[in-house]
Formats: structure tokens, sequence, C-alpha cells
């Protein structure tokens, strides 16, 4: 059985993470952003989120959505699921496109989150703590 | 009341066609709710003695002429018989619509129902099993427009592969860690471990980097 399509160098510490605790930040790439940005993997989380200028910028924010609210360490969130691809990318081998559902709230101020439903949940991956490093791919 | 919801146990009971009245008592056992409470026919002090599984038991043996007379009351229209935070923007609708036959409004009901059911689910973060309550709906159902979204919204993550491919980024990864405190609040674009461009907002942003022309695609990220 195939676990991997590609892997991709993880950040394991954010500078600016205010409980100062490690986390795992893989690169994505939002639709059609046309560039990386980072994503705390986190399986906990429900939905996975998008910064809202980030869903700006791939027009995310004016399509009508499935209303929807959050219980987050922030408090609950209103906003919407939207529908909209993912790209997990690799550094070696192949980078996966996800069709995924996620949340997007205008007064969401934290950062973007790979979480369980709607993305993850497709996704088998693995992770090699001594190198940093995120092995992901298709799950069937 | 709270109340554990068992995947099995609970879909086993749920019809995947006509037996109408089995599938609302039911989807009011996945709430967590007994039939009486649901249909406001029991005292407050029963309820609360109940567990999910005698709530569940209960509610599949009550009598279905009990169950159709008491459908159109507290059932219906009362998102807070179901502790439902999502808004629901077809349900008004519905509950203004006059059904031109009971067999319509019976049917305008049960997709009510299980779309309420569901989206209680989604706010106890139960998904799979809300993606069981739109699924076991008879398919002639399935195409009205407030259960098409949700169910397009609940669907399972479709992934490919892809020949998009990124550098390693250590170098970067160091750049955060070494300068986030003197760019709190910025965008920043990063490559090779140095700093292309820092902007206010993403849009200022992309728009430095669009102009740059650099070798590759810069990593982005908000020092927040």
């Amino acid at each position: 059985m195939r676990t991997s399509a590609g892997r991709a160098r993880f950040l394991d510490e954010d500078a600016n993470a205010l409980e100062g605790t490690a986390k795992i930040f893989v690169k994505i790439e939002p639709s059609n952003l046309g560039a990386p940005v980072l994503a705390q993997l986190d399986t906990g989380c429900p939905w996975s989120i998008l910064k809202p200028e980030i869903a700006e910028a791939i027009n995310l924010m004016d399509e009508e959505g499935q209303p929807q609210s959050l219980s987050t360490r922030l408090g609950l969130v209103n906003g919407q699921l939207k529908r909209t691809t993912i790209t997990i990318i690799a550094d070696d081998g192949n980078s996966i496109d996800v069709e995924a559902t996620v949340f997007i709230s205008a007064d969401w101020t934290a950062g973007n989150f790979l979480g369980y439903g709607g993305l993850l949940e497709r996704v088998r991956f693995a992770v090699d703590p001594q190198e940093n490093f995120f092995y992901f791919g298709p799950s069937a | 009341m709270t109340t554990q919801l068992n995947n099995s146990d609970v879909f086993h009971q749920l019809p995947g066609g006509g037996e109408y009245t089995r599938h609302i008592a039911g989807l009011a056992a996945m709430m967590g709710h007994g039939i009486d409470q649901s249909l406001g026919l029991g005292s407050p002090q029963h309820r609360q003695a109940e567990n999910g599984e005698r709530t569940k038991n209960a509610a599949l043996t009550h009598s279905p002429i009990d169950l159709t007379l008491d459908l159109a009351g507290p059932f219906i229209g009362d998102c807070g018989t179901f502790l439902c935070k999502a808004s629901s923007p077809a349900g008004k609708h519905r509950a203004d619509q006059s059904p031109s036959s009971p067999a319509t409004g019976l049917v305008a009901e049960h997709i009510e129902i299980t779309y309420r059911v569901a989206l209680s689910l989604m706010e106890r973060e139960q998904i799979t099993l809300a993606r069981k309550a739109l699924d076991a709906l008879p398919v002639g159902q399935l195409g009205d427009p407030i259960i098409t979204r949700l169910r397009k919204m609940l669907a399972v993550p479709v992934t490919k592969t892809s020949e998009k491919r990124d550098i390693d980024r250590t170098l970067d990864y160091q750049w955060i860690r070494d300068h986030a405190q003197d760019y709190r609040g910025q965008w920043v674009a990063l490559d090779k471990g140095e700093l292309l461009s820092a902007a206010t907002s993403l849009r200022e942003l992309l728009d430095h980097v669009k102009a740059l022309r650099s070798e590759h695609r810069p990593l982005l990220h908000q020092i927040s």
C-alpha cells in the first residue's frame, strides 16, 4: 500500500505563537492564491480554517456558503462553510489537490488551520519529527 | 441532557425509504431527545432520567399515530428544540409555505427535520453522523436545494495528485524564527531565507510580489 505521494519540510515552531508550544505548520496553497502559505495541522479542529484575507484573495468571501458557528479557543465564531481546493505542497514527490470544505469567517483573527473534517479525513499523512518532514498522500 | 450518540445503534434504525414515522423517531432519538420531549408529550423530569439508548428505544416503539399528530407542532420551526445554532435560511420559507397536499407537507417536514438534525449534528462536530442523516433521505428528497447545499458542504474531500512543487523552505522558517518579533502584524514574503517584501495587508503584499518577478514563488506568512 502506497502511503505517501510527497513530502515537505514543516515549521515546528512559530516564534509568534503566544503560548510558545511546538506545533506543525505545513505548506498549502489555497485555490489560485499563487503562492504557498502556512497552515497549522490540527486534527482536533472539525473544519479547516482560512484567514479572511486569504479567502478574499481567492474570491471565496463572496460565495454563498453554509452558515455555521465554530467553537474555538477564541470563543464562538460565526462564519460559513465553503468548498474550495487546497493544495498540500510537496518539496519532493507529488503535491495533492484536495477539494475540501473550509470554514471562513470575517471575524477570524488567528491563523490558517488544516482540520480533520472536510480535508484531512481523506489524506494519509505521517510526521518525521527528527527531520521535520511531513509525508502525505491521497487516502484512496 | 447529555447523550452519547452511537453511530451504529442509531443508524441501523434509519430507513432508506418509506418508513417515515420510524425515520422521524430515529432522528429524534439521534438528537438525544426523548420523542415525548420532541413532540411535547412528556414531563421534563422523565426526560432527564433517560439516557440515549432508552430514548431511542422509546422513540422507535412510539405510536405512529401520536407521532403524526404532533409532528407539525413543536418539532417543526422550533430551532431551540434542537439546540440549533446554525441559521436555517430555508426554514422560514418552508414554515410559511402552505403545502398543497398532506403528502407534500409531510415531505417538506421530513426534509426540514432532517436538515435541522444535520445542522445540529454539525454543531456538535458529529460530521459523519450528519452525512448519514442526510444520506438516509429518500432519493427523491435529495434534490431539495437546502439539502443539496448541505450535502455539498458535507461531501467527503476529494484528493488527486498534482505536479505542483515548492522548494525546501528551511531557510524561510529560520527567518520567521529569527525576525518575527520585528514584523508583528505584517504579512511577509520570503524566499531563500530573505525577506522579499513586507506589507500590512495580504492584498498589498501580493501586489508587491507580482512586481518582483522572483525566481520562485515566495512563501507568504502573516506574523501575528
